[in-house]
């Protein structure tokens, strides 16, 4: 074999030599396998060239005595390769700082990236799922400037958080529109069982998208960029574009392979000094670690003391002095690390892809399946997806082609966060004395946990295993065009698809589960669908060879749908038979909403000299969620791009080799959710924050309540209206690269349910309330440091800062509640950032220093800071001043190493969980409880009118931080000021670290492979943040916009994926 | 050539297909939710209004918190330890605040509305018997509250003011005058139906406007006319209460507090309170208190002590009613006017108090436990009855509900020793959160210990 490729070898470059003059041909791709058309080939040393047409294949005349190409493309390494036979075909490799010379912009339209007045950022589908990464959404975190990304949890199937250019809207949604192959795709997370803190964290549904069938992923950023999709684009726009067969190809086959191996990151740390009980003594079934110093203790088995075997397995706890001599077994006292309960969650994800075409066909087909474990067990998730592209030519003027994705998600999610019933607070909360692991269900079927038999809160292993909450999604997305391209100038195109999926839950408590003491369970099916179509007419002119003229006339619908049936029953008759059947009594809901928008639009852009391009968009969208004499909205957007670089003077120049102003303006707006345009009732109820209450019907009886939200029959839209200005520097032949964009968007009448004083009758009023703006700057930058023959470091830099200010309420509204709990809120308010936490701060003096109490007749000790409970204070904001993702490759032949560093400074987390464990004394914090401590502050009190008195003296005071501190029984607030919860979450993360060796075609010729590849990845190996908390990328409200709340959030996540892809 | 003819011809088809379809596309009535009422019947008010005001009145907030106070209960952890150490903040109080406003006020507010509209004062008459308990509940626990200006978030009136506890005593008494002549009316047209707590039984409607009569004009110190009322309000069989279901989704309050939520073991029995029960044996005991080791053991207030006895099946079972006034209540607050009113009737007051007793605890036991009475009861005469004796009383007969610490800041009795360490029992509630943060029109409060207007 090796013989014979030799032998041809020889042969093929003797043929050179001999036959002189000859013809080459041959096709150029990426490395994804797609056809590069309009890239120059040349041959070395003479002024011959030509470019590949549309499927990337070209033909040249070679002329005798010459015998190199060379090869270059905007946006790829050039290359220059000795001519070996009549066929040379060639895989170009993108040079990492270019970012791509033609982008996908709205509706699918291609651009040249220099004619765009706004700031496009691309990122390719290799970069996207080189990680092996499950979710696209948090595939694309730390990918570009402005795009903030937040994971709600570490656990497998967890949704996502994204915002692009900060919030727009306040309490509605802020995440961007999907669009997918031209369909609008819904990616927000379904009802997830209970709100709040409570409950599990279902998927963002971006998360049936294979990561793998991805081929670019364009992030539009709002304003002039989104203005074409009106409606919903005013949070920015993804558009994602899936892979597509190539023409005229034999099959080729790609795998793609990997293993995760997830572990136990970051989390709060725990104190193991001191065990469970009160008052520095053991107790039994206690709910706090306030106990006995424990290296001073040892076990006791007399029944007299240890009067709970079953729950303290080890004996009773009891001091090494001589009182308990004649039952003290001398034994030290054993500790357990609570975060044992986790483990090392295995992943396992295949891909496999089939593509080819011929002259008028072409069809690209996959199959992936991804098996994931988190590091909580029991809890899975896997997905199983199908997508068929395939386009084929009618005639030579007339295309049509169908993208069809099939997905099944099966989830097992576990219930986290602060709920009794999840893992979060059972596993923080346990003393280090108590083992949870020896044995989560007596013999009786009760559960055994630290605070008792069916205790106060969920041993986390019956959480795992006695509870579940399954989430099934079946989904399927297709879509077809037709296209014609009537005359030269005139092409219509009609694009129409549809997005369904089925989702069926099913939320199960075993009898004995803390809250559900008879058991529970819930059935719930829900049907998502959308129906999008958009028909655009082209007309696309050259008016004079200077002037070029391009309109898009288009038409679409749109129509969104929801329904679900559920039922449940919090009293199952036989423990473990979850059907409804099951039970005295069940109770069924069923629901839907619809809505429908329609619009037309416009879409022009002209170019001068391939200098100068002007763009302007019109649409105009009607929507059945708006008031009857105001249904429609009209949002124009206007763009300029000039490029300096082909004015005389600066042509051509060693310098600056290429040169760009842009600035566009542009409008749009969101339209108010569906049946808010009137007030409803709604079936009755009666419950309270601590029970499950009760639902009518109530007895036999049907009830019916005054709803709880005022309707607006006066609603008006919502807009946004967006300001950029950047410009796009490339220095030194492409070497060094600057993009940079200032931008100011404007939010104005923001449609939100403003929650009102309940005596007004209601709780929450639908209304614009509110206005806010987002302004900042986005800098990028990316440099190639060093280049030589074998070896290449690439830089790529992201840096955005921003600001997020409310600048106005309406009347008679202070602020608007985000989300929160008792201690602190997260709101919106005038003058303050988007989301700040509020909450209650100690008492201070004119000059802001705590007062020290120093009134010895009031109910407050002495020497200590107390709350102030008159009034709640912005206590931090949860946005960052500004983040920086810092992007490093290194080549070496095939070798490559990648490391991508994520940092964010400022922005607050309202870090619940470390000061509810201070009040039970688990944390290490908690360790000085019996050591003075002199509070930083001066001494004050106030007069029996509530002044504050202070002389402004320091504290000299010593006192101990008791158990009676920490729980905060002497600031009147349990737990003290909420300010101490307040922590900085800034972080350097080092997020993704890869090694990856491509085979070279030597090795692949011999093994008959058209590509190889192994990689390893590490993700979050390094998280560095003064953040006292477990990973501060965290959000215990999941997807939803009160972001910066920690409340027994799971803790970090490591992992580490290692690969193989390869194709033949 | 031909081909494209025929596309053409395709896309043509393919157009038309799209604007014939188009014409209704943007069809506004699309924008009415199919799963909610715009408009309901009054008979469909009536059941909500009355369970959401028995859950909240007999509930967690309401009930645990100041019988806590009362030492009737004990809180050995979390919230409710932090109760009886009389930490109770401005959040706690958001659920019982928010949840009366929007839930029962606001159903009883539309509810007369309604029935001024559909010339039906039946209706009227019920929601104002019932807007004059939650505003009474309310007050007492507030002190000003908002009512004038409230329930109109629907008119644009967002921050309503807040109306002197004066203002509010006297509303509810114009609501009870208001209410009985409605009840009585025979210009009606649509008949009362829906009611779940008197089967739509006129009678005892107006029964229970006096007895709320009697209950606040007692509060203000008109003895003269709260006997009168209460001499109008029930006979020993009237039962002004709701019953609940055995299902744990159709359970009282405090059952699904006690029993089924995660803080099922965060209140215990009080020591004060089972002391006084175990002092004479009391028949109500059992019912009131769980054993524990076969005794009834109370917490101590302000402690972690779990190891006390649990809640009894009188309040802690399914299907046990919310006692919202009672016919012993009646008898009590008669022995008390007879004994303060201007020319005092002591042998009367003497004889009111033991058929209070009696009467309660014939409704808690279901029987009528003769030998105890005449051993601790009837044994009192008018010239041994006192003030202290009748509230110590009516404090063992009207667990569970909120009227013993109306009594005890009205009387100060029964005499309680506060938490060590803990200040001394508050006399109101802060208020909630969300109204200070929503409503600017809000009273600012910077202690708990400042008595009510009512009470001073």
């Amino acid at each position: 074999m090796k013989k014979t490729l030799l032998l041809f070898a020889i042969l093929a470059f003797t043929g050179i030599q001999v036959f002189g003059q000859r013809v080459v041909t041959g096709k150029v791709t990426d490395p994804d396998g797609n056809p590069l058309p309009f890239l120059t080939v040349s041959v070395k040393g003479t002024t011959t060239g030509t470019v590949t047409n549309d499927q990337g294949t070209y033909s040249i005349t070679v002329p005798e005595g010459h015998d190199v190409l060379s090869f270059s493309f905007i946006g790829m390494e050039p290359q220059e390769v000795k001519i070996t036979g009549s066929v040379l075909d060639l895989v170009m490799q993108p040079s990492a700082y270019a970012l791509g010379d033609v982008v996908v912009t709205a509706l699918g339209i291609t651009r040249e990236k220099k004619a765009l007045g706004y700031t496009v950022q691309e990122v390719t589908g290799t970069e996207l799922n080189k990680r092996g990464n499950s979710d696209i959404v948090s595939s694309l975190a730390a990918k570009a400037a402005g795009l903030q990304v937040t994971s709600s949890s570490s656990n497998a199937g967890a949704s996502s958080y994204m915002t692009i250019r900060g919030a727009a809207s306040l309490t509605g949604n802020n995440q961007p529109l999907f669009v997918i192959d031209g369909m609008p795709m819904s990616t927000e997370p379904s009802y997830r069982g209970s709100t709040g803190q409570s409950g599990v964290y279902s998927s963002s549904r971006s998360i049936d998208l294979n990561p793998d069938d991805i081929a670019s992923v364009t992030v539009l950023k709002g304003g002039a960029a989104t203005a074409l999709y009106g409606l919903q684009a005013s949070n920015g726009v993804i558009v994602i574009t899936t892979k597509k067969g190539p023409q005229d190809q034999k099959m080729k086959v790609s795998i793609h392979s990997s293993v995760g191996i997830k572990e136990l990151g970051r989390h709060i740390e725990l104190q193991n000094e001191y065990g469970q009980g009160l008052n520095g003594g053991w107790r039994s079934k206690y709910n706090g670690a306030w106990g006995p110093k424990l290296d001073t203790c040892s076990y006791s088995l007399d029944p007299a003391l240890w009067q709970n075997p079953l729950l303290d397995v080890d004996g009773a706890i009891v001091s090494n002095n001589s009182t308990y001599v004649p039952s003290n077994t001398g034994e030290p006292v054993r500790t357990y690390d609570q975060f044992d309960f986790f483990q090392t969650g295995i992943s396992y994800n295949n891909n496999v892809s089939i593509e080819a075409g011929n002259k008028n066909s072409s069809y690209f087909f996959s199959i992936g399946n991804l098996n994931e474990e988190g590091i909580v067990p029991n809890n899975t998730f896997g997905r199983l997806t199908i997508r068929l592209n395939a386009d084929t030519k009618l005639t030579q003027k007339i295309t049509t082609g169908t993208n069809v994705m099939y997905a099944h998600t099966t989830n097992n999610l576990i219930r986290e966060g602060g709920t009794s019933s999840g893992i979060g607070i059972g596993l923080y909360r346990t003393p280090a004395t108590f083992n949870n692991a020896a044995g989560y269900m007596l013999p009786d079927g009760t559960q055994r946990t630290y605070t008792g038999v069916n205790g106060t809160y969920n041993n986390p292993y019956w959480t795992v295993n006695e509870q579940f909450f399954k989430d099934l999604n079946d989904r399927f997305v297709g879509s077809t065009f037709l296209k014609a391209e009537l005359l030269d100038w005139l092409t219509i195109s009609y694009n129409i698809g549809v997005d369904w999926y089925v989702r069926r839950f099913q939320d199960v408590y075993n009898w004995n589960s803390v809250g559900h003491r008879d058991g529970y369970l819930r059935e719930r099916s829900e049907f998502h669908s959308l129906f999008n179509s958009d028909l655009i007419v082209n007309i696309n002119k050259k008016i004079s060879s200077d002037i070029g003229f391009n309109l898009n006339l288009g038409q679409n619908m749109f129509q969104k749908d929801y329904r679900y049936l559920t039922g449940y029953t919090d009293d199952l008759s036989i423990p473990e038979l979850y059907n409804l059947d099951n039970t005295s009594k069940q109770t069924a809901g069923n629901g839907a909403t619809s809505y429908r928008t329609a619009a037309v639009y416009a879409d022009l852009s002209i170019d001068f000299r391939n200098m100068l391009y002007l763009g302007a968009t019109l649409r105009n969208e009607w929507s059945t969620t708006m008031p009857e004499d105001n249904l429609s909205a009209l949002f124009p957007s206007f763009s300029a791009s000039f490029i300096l670089t082909e004015l005389a003077p600066l042509n051509h120049n060693k310098i600056l080799s290429f040169g760009k102003i842009r600035a566009s303006w542009g409008k749009t707006a969101n339209i108010a959710d569906p049946y808010m345009t009137s007030s409803y009732y709604g079936s009755g109820s009666a419950d309270d924050y601590y029970t499950a209450g009760i639902s009518f019907p109530f007895l036999g009886v049907s009830g019916y309540t005054v709803g709880n939200t005022v309707g607006n029959p006066n609603l008006r839209h919502e807009t946004q209206t967006a300001f950029e200005v950047g410009t796009e520097l490339k220095f030194l032949q492409d070497r060094l690269g600057i993009d940079f964009s200032y931008f100011n968007n404007k939010n104005i009448d923001l449609l939100l349910s403003v929650p009102i004083a309940a005596s007004s009758g209601f709780s929450s009023s639908y209304m614009n309330a509110a206005s806010m703006e987002s302004k900042g700057i986005e800098l990028s930058v990316s440099a190639m440091p060093v280049k030589t023959k074998n070896f290449t470091w690439d830089i790529r830099a992201n840096f955005t800062k921003m600001k997020n200010p409310v600048t106005a309420l309406a009347k008679d509204i202070d602020y608007v509640l985000l989300n929160g709990d008792t201690k602190a809120q997260i709101n919106a308010a005038v003058g303050y950032d988007y989301a700040t936490i509020f909450g209650f701060d100690w008492w201070r003096d004119a000059d802001g220093n705590i007062l020290i109490n120093d009134d010895p007749t009031d109910s407050h000790p002495d020497g200590f800071p107390w709350t102030n409970n008159t009034k709640t204070v912005a206590l931090g904001k949860v946005s960052p001043d500004w983040t920086m993702n810092i992007y490093n490759t290194f080549t070496y032949k095939g070798f490559s190493l990648t490391a991508l560093v994520d940092i964010k400074k400022g922005g607050y987390v309202n870090n619940g969980t470390r000061f509810n464990l201070n009040y039970y004394g688990q944390t290490v914090e908690t360790l000085d409880r019996n050591t003075p401590t002199v509070f930083e502050g001066v001494y004050g009190h106030l007069d029996a009118s509530g002044n504050v008195v202070s002389a402004g003296v320091e504290n000299t005071t010593e006192v101990i931080k008791d158990q009676s501190w920490y729980r905060g029984e002497n600031s009147f607030t349990s737990g003290g000021a909420a300010t101490q919860a307040v922590e900085d979450a800034s972080w350097v993360k080092l997020r993704e670290i890869t090694l990856s060796y491509v085979f070279g075609n030597d090795i692949l010729s011999k093994i008959k492979l058209k590509g190889l590849e192994l990689y390893a990845t590490g993700n979050n190996l390094i998280v560095s943040t003064p953040y006292k908390g477990g990973d501060p990328e965290v959000s215990v409200y999941g997807a939803t916009n009160g972001q910066g709340f920690d409340y027994f959030a799971s803790p970090g996540v490591k992992s580490y994926i290692f690969g193989v892809k390869l194709s033949f | 050539m031909k081909s494209l003819y025929k596309s053409n011809i395709a896309i043509l088809a393919i157009f038309l297909l799209f604007f014939t379809g188009c014409e209704k596309w943007i069809d506004t009535d699309m924008n009415i939710d199919p799963d909610v009422p715009s408009d309901v019947p009054m008979d469909l008010l009536v059941p909500t209004m009355e369970l959401s005001m028995s859950y909240q009145i007999g509930g967690i907030r309401a009930v645990k918190t100041t019988n806590i106070y009362m030492q009737y209960l004990n809180g050995v952890a979390r919230q409710s330890y932090g109760e009886s150490n009389y930490i109770l903040s401005t959040t706690d109080v958001d659920d019982l605040w928010r949840r009366m406003y929007y839930q029962p006020m606001m159903d009883a507010s539309k509810l007369i509305q309604k029935a001024a509209e559909q010339n039906s004062p039946h209706y009227a008459g019920v929601a104002k018997v019932c807007m004059a308990l939650c505003l009474g509940t309310m007050t007492n626990l507030f002190g000003d509250i908002p009512y004038s200006e409230a329930f109109m978030g629907d008119l644009g009136v967002l921050k309503p003011v807040f109306d002197s506890q004066e203002d509010i005593y006297n509303t509810i008494e114009d609501l009870l005058d208001e209410a009985i002549i409605d009840l009585s009316s025979t210009q009606n047209t649509m008949a009362l139906a829906g009611d779940m707590i008197f089967s739509n039984n006129r009678t005892s409607w107006t029964k229970a406007a006096y007895a709320l009569k009697a209950r606040y004009a007692l509060n203000r110190g008109d003895y003269a006319n709260a006997r009168s009322y209460a001499g109008n309000a029930f006979s020993a069989t009237d039962k002004f209460e709701l019953t609940f279901g055995t299902a744990n989704t159709e359970a009282g309050p405090i059952y699904q507090y006690a029993t089924v939520s995660s803080y099922k073991n965060d209140i215990k029995m009080c020591s004060t309170f089972i002391d006084k029960l175990n002092a004479t044996t009391d028949p109500r005991r059992s019912f009131y208190a769980k054993t524990v080791g076969g005794a009834y053991v109370g917490s101590t207030p302000g402690s972690e002590e779990t190891n006390a006895s649990g809640l009894g099946t009188y309040n802690n079972s399914a299907s046990a009613p919310v006692v919202l006034s009672s016919y012993p209540e009646m008898q009590f607050i008669i022995a008390e006017c007879l004994l303060r009113q201007a020319v005092p009737d002591s042998d009367a007051a003497a004889e009111a108090y033991k058929t209070a007793v009696a009467a309660s605890v014939l409704a808690v036991t279901g029987a009528d436990n003769t030998a105890w009475l005449d051993a601790n009861i009837n044994i009192e005469t008018g010239a041994t009855i006192t003030l202290e004796k009748i509230i110590e009383q009516k404090y063992l007969a009207m667990y569970s509900t909120v009227v013993p610490y109306d009594d005890y800041r009205r009387t100060g009795y029964p005499a309680l020793t506060p938490v060590a360490g803990a200040g001394a029992i508050p006399e109101r509630f802060p208020y909630p959160q969300t109204e200070i943060s929503y409503n600017s029109n809000c009273p600012v409060v910077t202690s708990t210990s400042q008595k009510l207007w009512i009470f001073e």
